[in-house]
């Protein structure tokens, strides 16, 4: 069992919830509604996350139920944005989009602790730089990009800016968090230690269909002028 | 009478017979001392992944190893032990998931690990050219931790 891992993902929900925690300081109900659709979005992610990683591995979920609980064993980021999304609108149907928006910021949150957490898991290194901050596993000389903390910092200054957004159509602040988590991904990959071309293609290909569509939202929500809706953050 | 002679002989000629070499496609039997000296042989670094087809966490790592021997096998020797296994569901195992470019042992008893310091399945030992051991990961193995460590091992 990898403790440090599980731990790594405790952190990453605390933090999401504390954010939904300072964002509805007056609203206990509310509060609890939105943790328990966190926590539907965290399962919805990371079982087609990981059902999509064994499919990609040649491995069939039907066939292999117990595969999916080795979580470590790959969960495939795409498609577990996808299921955190399908995840919202199944448990909150009509008002999804509203949803999406005040997990935007919370979600962020998460993702950054979920990086920062590398440091617990000696799991925070990249490819080789002899940069002033660059550092070497225990018993290297060779040191190297600390990519899960950039990837952390970036995630927390994306959470901050998006926490005084305000949008007067929904789901488009969920959209733009969408966008710069694949950006994110996407400028940091080239840094991992990863085979081939890592997932660079992917990241590519979700930044320009989260991009189109968060652009497709925000042009038919100005046609409207819908009421604004504040991101959920503290 | 001659029936009881028949029969005795018989039993006498299974007891006394020799296991012949291994068929073709079994995976040959290693021992610790072995691997210690393939791995003292070995002029690149080796990966030596232990395994078993009835451990569900090797499965997830199987198509990752066979992922990095295809992308490092040039620089890499990719070495696999099948633990505590039938000769049969390894090499079913090793056929469902293609892990053909790895050389691959079997070791009924589990005794290489043990002799590595390793307990369980799946183990990944990291292994410098000339046979000295840099790292040992217990369990399963990600794709940033098996490209950093073979990276290190690269040097």
């Amino acid at each position: 069992m990898e403790f440090r891992l599980l731990f790594a993902a405790t952190l990453a929900i605390a933090a999401a919830a504390l954010v939904i925690g300072a964002s509805t300081r007056d609203d206990p109900q509310e509060r609890r509604s939105r943790i328990d659709l966190l926590l539907g979005v965290v399962m919805g992610g990371i079982l087609v996350g990981r059902i999509t990683a064994m499919l990609l591995a040649g491995t069939n979920p039907l066939l292999r139920p117990a595969d999916l609980l080795v979580v470590r064993g790959g969960v495939d980021p795409m498609a577990a944005t996808l299921g955190g999304l399908t995840a919202v609108v199944i448990l909150r149907r009509r008002s999804a989009p509203r949803s999406l928006d005040l997990l935007a910021v919370p979600a962020l949150a998460g993702l950054s602790a979920w990086h920062g957490a590398c440091v617990l898991r000696s799991a925070c290194l990249g490819s080789p730089a002899d940069l002033p901050w660059a550092y070497a596993e225990a018993g290297s000389a060779l040191t190297r990009h600390p990519v899960e903390l950039y990837t952390a910092l970036l995630f927390g200054v994306v959470a901050l800016l998006l926490a005084r957004a305000r949008t007067g159509t929904p789901a488009v602040l969920a959209g733009s968090a969408i966008v710069a988590a694949a950006a994110i991904r996407l400028v940091t990959e080239p840094l991992r230690p990863t085979l081939g071309s890592g997932r660079v293609a992917a990241y590519g290909f979700g930044l320009a269909v989260a991009t189109l569509a968060t652009v497709a939202l925000s042009l038919a929500g100005r046609g409207r002028g819908s009421p604004s809706v504040h991101s959920g953050g503290p | 009478m001659p029936r009881r002679v028949l029969l005795i002989a018989a039993v006498l000629a299974t007891a006394c017979a020799t296991p012949g070499p291994p068929s073709a496609d079994e995976l040959p039997l290693i021992t610790p001392t072995e691997i210690a000296s393939t791995v003292d042989r070995a002029e690149r670094p080796v990966v030596l992944n232990i395994w078993a087809s009835w451990c569900t966490p090797c499965r997830s790592e199987a198509p990752l190893l066979r992922a990095a021997e295809a992308e490092y096998g040039d620089r890499v020797d990719f070495i696999g032990v099948a633990v505590r296994d039938s000769q049969d569901g390894a090499r079913a195992f090793i056929g469902e998931f293609s892990l053909t470019g790895l050389e691959h042992y079997f070791d009924p008893t589990g005794a290489v690990p043990t002799s590595l310091g390793g307990r369980g399945v799946p183990i990944t030992f990291f292994f410098a050219p000339g046979g000295e051991l840099v790292r040992t990961h217990s369990g399963v193995i990600d794709e940033r931790t098996l490209v950093l460590l073979i990276d290190e091992l690269l040097g």
